[in-house]
């Protein structure tokens, strides 16, 4: 499974923190990998439908997931603020995983 | 011409959903979409008369009774669901929540600007209560405005501290309220980035008026007390001096520009909506400081009275916001100050009408 993860939007704009990050589950340890596909599956990704985002909101973020899980892709754009818990749930470990990558930690850092 | 003469209440295409297309749609859909709002005065009149009819009938300003606040803040305890538990209501003693009373304090102190300055009761002038959430998700590094109430989180405590700690960014956050009840900018591309320039412009006014600061004194800069030490910046954004808040190993360069020369096309962040406020921004700080004195007694009123300004629609470029200013400047405060804000926008390569 390979993970293309980015953020646009907020209340600033920071160019080091829009660029996409790429969590490949090939390079990640198992528990981890194992962790990522029960919150891809319980944020019923490939199947959801995310609601439209209010006109009104301002200083949101939006998040663009594009997940290839080998037999399945899909790429989903997922507003603030996000009402489904499973998928901040899922939004929540994708925004840890890449600020491991953008400073070099070498784990995951979500509870 | 047919569509785009109707009232909203009768066209085919909600405002709301043009709105939404020219924030999201592709390019040819953005520019259908901007282009039916641009010709929908219509609309606009029809609200504005709409509104002055309803406050006729209930808002203060018309009575002798001073405005009051109400407030309410509630913690979404680090989940995402709104507005979460109430934490303390108006008349309640702190919480020794930090970020609870902090959230509560600035949505005060802003209430507080907006009337003693402007004779503004809340952010629809009349009286509407200010709700705020605060521990929105987990190190949530972010603050928003939902388009009813405030949304704060409790940021990394590594890069970010609590977002509640700085009153610019509070008083940002609500001045989204008022400009969504106002002209409310299509929040895309220059209208979006003069809706993002008047939230700063206003942010920083309310910081300026709690700590009695001259335009000369004050720091121009927004969220400085959100990032660390780790962080090598200043503030989110300045107004005095764009592109130079932050140049950070992890968070990036600040890549706001201070002139038209630097305008970034761009489809990130709605048309690059938190970049080419820069722009804007320095065009303030530039007239403040001409003018002199306290930036909120007449730049602040001349950016005030233009979002008020019938004649500026929800689609307005940055040509068309300047070309307002100069007649609100001449009309509230004569030849002088209009030069001041004419020489501003000149600085910072706006193409304004001529005289």
């Amino acid at each position: 499974m390979k993970i293309e993860f980015s953020v646009d939007g907020g209340l600033a704009s920071f160019p080091g923190l829009r660029k996409p990050v790429t969590i490949d589950a090939a390079r990640l340890p198992p528990p981890h990998v194992a962790r990522l596909r029960k919150l891809v599956d319980g944020a019923r990704f490939f199947d959801a439908t995310p609601p439209a985002p209010s006109a009104q909101v301002r200083d949101a973020q939006c998040y663009t997931i594009a997940i290839d899980d080998g037999e399945r892709q899909r790429t989903l754009q997922v507003r603030e603020p996000i009402r489904d818990a499973a998928m901040r749930d899922l939004v929540s470990e994708l925004v840890a995983c890449a600020d491991d990558q953008r400073r070099g930690r070498p784990g995951p850092t979500s509870t | 011409m047919t569509i785009a003469r109707r009232c909203a209440c009768c066209s085919i295409v909600p405002p709301a959903v043009l709105r939404h297309i020219a924030q999201t749609g592709t390019g040819p859909q953005r520019e259908a979409a901007l282009a039916t709002l641009a010709t929908d005065a219509t609309h606009r009149l029809s609200r504005a008369t709409t509104q002055l009819l309803e406050r006729d009938v209930r808002h203060s300003r018309l009575t002798a009774a001073p405005a009051a606040k109400q407030r309410t803040i509630y913690n979404a305890n680090h989940r995402t669901a709104l507005p979460g538990k109430v934490m303390r209501n108006e008349g309640d003693g702190k919480t020794k929540d930090a970020e609870a009373d902090e959230a509560f304090d600035g949505l005060g102190t802003t209430f507080d600007f907006y009337w003693n300055v402007y004779r503004r009761n809340s952010i629809d002038d009349a009286g509407m209560h200010l709700d705020a959430s605060v521990h929105y998700g987990r190190k949530y590094d972010n603050a928003f405005w939902n388009g009813a109430q405030m949304v704060f989180g409790d940021g990394d405590g590594d890069l970010f501290n609590r977002f509640t700690t700085s009153l610019d960014v509070i008083a940002h956050e609500l001045t989204h309220g008022v400009t969504g009840d106002e002209v409310n900018l299509v929040y895309v591309d220059e209208s979006g980035a003069l809706n993002e320039s008047v939230s700063d412009v206003f942010g920083s006014l309310v910081k300026q008026y709690a700590k009695s600061q001259t335009a000369a004194k004050a720091d121009w800069l927004i969220g400085a007390e959100l990032l660390t030490a780790k962080v090598h910046g200043v503030a989110l954004r300045s107004l005095k001096a764009p592109g130079t808040a932050f140049d950070d190993p992890v968070l990036g360069k600040d890549d706001q520009p201070s002139t038209m020369a630097g305008y970034v096309h761009t489809s990130a962040d709605n048309g690059g909506v938190h970049t080419n406020s820069g722009i804007p921004n320095h065009a303030f700080y530039l007239a403040a400081t001409g003018i002199g004195g306290y930036a909120w007694e007449k730049a602040g009123r001349i950016w005030y009275e233009t979002l008020r300004d019938k004649s500026l629609r929800a689609t307005a470029t940055f040509a068309q916001f300047a070309d307002r200013t100069i007649a609100n400047a001449d009309h509230l405060f004569g030849a002088a100050t209009r030069k001041a804000v004419v020489a501003a926008w000149n600085e910072v390569g706006v193409a304004i009408t001529p005289a």
